[in-house]
């Protein structure tokens, strides 16, 4: 089931949550919705969702192509989970999750041993049977986020929109949950949109990124597309560690790959910490020339922070442990930087 | 060595708060009670059948009770349409309708008896259209049922407001998800989540109904076997000197009702029985 919004907007009084977004989910994607907080995600999902509704006589909302812009909640055939997993408290684990076929009306409703039959299939596809007679209070929170997983999935939902499914989790379960999640999904293969302010979830897992700001959307692609060719210098600072740089402190050096003409000399230009080389600082050598002020070893990568030697600009920078070991850098050391790859947002100008 | 513990707490001064409040009961409560109790001793069984066993003094029990009940009911009812009104809906003199509901908690219980009474009589603003319907509320049963619903209105909305405050608005988002209509989320998902808080608040109202005596000896005629509550009667029984009377009827009360609130409590703790400890 594919999911296309055309032209949302909503306002919640004189604040604009959305203003004219488009999105377009195909078929069996996972998608995220990445953004900071208040860019209008949780919106957009919510107005897929049916709980609220976009601005009279402002955008569609369509599934595979059917107008359901009317349509409440309800009748949309969505399974939604929410960040803090709304469950029933007062029903077992089995309850909350048959709860969505035992509200049916008579003719559609599954008899007991086949609402049985549906409730344990589920709870075992989210691994929780041996829990289904427990209450929610007596769960972990990656158990309740689950069981609000095999909820929604009970009433077979047409799409899965999850609302900052792993945000009330600690890191540790949260990336356990998320990589699950994707399994998960490439095992049902349902069109599946999620809401993260979390980078790094959402390049890991997702299909397809639509990052938001500002009641807008910023830029749609792959994980890699966006995160190697942002379109914005929102993205840029939003997708990982970027230093940004006035072109003037380039002088002199490290210009390789800037092209003929280069960028607004008065313009700025961006670079991911990793795409900096750092050679050692001798006769032969060119670049901008630095002075290291720290060093970060601990972790997979080496992190240092130099200081640019004429406009005194800080510059992060990321390199190998071996390679940090093969140059014997210490604090205060003069080094030479060259940008590998770098981006300039000044008159479309891509680098 | 030192003495083996068997759980450590961090939370400092069990012994020193559970004496008091055990010496503060046992003062406020339990002393004043268990004089009732040691008076009513002084009788002998026969006597204290017969005091408690009279047409009249059973007449005002089935009253008491029975009003008080059904007061409690209908507060539990209507308390959780006005908690609910005031919680979920803003409008203008939303703040005064507010302070309305703590009035019945603050007005001298005579004044309402005597307020209720003048609306309610034959000739009075209400009672004058409700008689040639041949409804009587003044100097009746029902007179006394409405009394005890006032008095006992606060102790619903209070009790219910904060719980449906702190209700998750997510929780009726993911039932209407889940494809149930709003009445169907309002019984099975609502109605359980309020349940602990309505039975407290039902308990408060009843218990506060059984004592009631101001707002009633108005508007009830105080009627022998018809209209005569059970703290009038007791009343009634001091006037006449007849103390142990008096202390047998309170006894029978006090255990009555101790029963009652028990069972309710336990109710409530059965309907929280999914809340972890």
């Amino acid at each position: 089931m594919s999911i296309e919004a055309h032209g949302i907007r909503k306002k919640f009084g004189s604040y604009t949550a959305l203003d004219g977004v488009d999105l377009n989910v195909p078929q069996g994607k996972l998608v995220a919705l990445l953004g900071p907080s208040g860019s209008g995600k949780t919106t957009l999902l919510r107005i897929i969702a049916g709980l609220e509704f976009p601005d009279a006589g402002s955008g569609r909302v369509l599934f595979h192509g059917e107008d359901v812009t009317d349509l409440p909640a309800g009748k949309r055939k969505v399974g939604f989970v929410f960040q803090h997993y709304a469950l029933f408290k007062h029903m077992s684990v089995f309850e909350n999750v048959a709860f969505g076929l035992r509200v049916r009306n008579r003719a559609a409703r599954p008899s007991d041993a086949s609402i049985a039959e549906r409730v344990h299939r589920l709870l075992e596809l989210v691994q929780l049977d041996n829990l289904a007679g427990r209450y929610p209070s007596q769960l972990s929170g990656g158990e309740r986020q689950r069981v609000a997983l095999a909820r929604a999935l009970a009433v077979e939902p047409r799409v899965l929109l999850l609302d900052e499914p792993f945000g009330a989790l600690d890191a540790r379960v949260r990336k356990d949950l998320r990589r699950w999640l994707r399994r998960f999904h490439d095992e049902i293969q349902l069109t599946t949109i999620f809401v993260t302010h979390d980078q790094e979830e959402a390049l890991e897992i997702a299909d397809e990124v639509v990052i938001m700001n500002k009641a807008h959307v910023e830029q749609v692609g792959t994980p890699q597309q966006v995160y190697d060719r942002p379109a914005s210098p929102f993205v840029y600072q939003f997708l990982g560690n970027v230093n940004v740089l006035k072109v003037p402190a380039l002088e002199g050096a490290g210009r390789r790959g800037l092209g003929p003409e280069g960028p607004d000399p008065e313009g700025q230009i961006y670079v991911r910490p990793h795409d900096i080389e750092l050679t050692a600082h001798d006769a032969g050598s060119s670049g901008i020339s630095a002075i290291v002020r720290h060093i970060h070893a601990a972790g997979p990568q080496a992190r240092l922070l130099v200081e640019q030697v004429h406009s005194r600009e800080h510059v992060e920078v990321e390199i190998s442990r071996s390679e940090l070991t093969n140059l014997g850098l210490r604090v205060n050391d003069l080094v030479r930087l060259r940008l590998r790859q770098a981006h300039s947002f000044d008159e479309d100008y891509a680098i | 060595m030192a003495t083996p513990r068997t759980s450590r707490t961090i939370l400092p001064g069990f012994g020193l708060s559970l004496g008091f409040t055990l010496a503060y009961l046992g003062l406020i409560v339990l002393i004043p009670l268990s004089a009732a109790f040691l008076r009513t001793a002084g009788m002998s069984w026969h006597d204290f059948v017969e005091a408690v066993d009279s047409p009249r003094v059973v007449a005002a029990y089935r009253l008491t009770f029975g009003a008080s009940l059904a007061a409690g009911l209908v507060n539990m009812v209507f308390g959780l349409v006005v908690a609910w009104v005031l919680v979920r809906y803003s409008f203008p003199g939303k703040k005064i309708i507010d302070a309305l509901v703590d009035l019945p908690f603050a007005l001298p219980t005579a004044v309402a008896g005597i307020a209720l009474t003048s609306l309610y009589a034959p000739n009075g603003w209400v009672g004058r259209w409700l008689a040639p319907l041949g409804f009587k509320v003044a100097f009746t049963w029902t007179g006394v049922f409405v009394a005890l619903t006032f008095i006992g209105l606060p102790f619903v909305v209070r009790t219910l407001q904060p719980v449906l405050q702190e209700l998750e608005p997510e929780i009726e988002e993911a039932a209407s998800t889940l494809g149930a209509n709003r009445l169907q989320t309002v019984i099975r998902i609502i109605l359980p989540e309020l349940a602990p808080s309505l039975l407290t608040g039902f308990a408060l109202a009843f218990a506060r109904a059984l004592g009631e005596y101001g707002s009633v000896v108005f508007i009830s005629g105080n009627m022998p076997m018809k209209t005569e509550i059970v703290p009038l009667l007791i009343i009634t029984k001091l006037e006449q000197y007849d103390y142990r009377g008096a202390t047998a009827i309170a006894v029978v009360m006090l255990v009555a009702s101790f029963v009652l609130l028990l069972l309710i409590n336990l109710l409530q703790k059965w309907s929280r029985r999914y809340q972890a400890i």
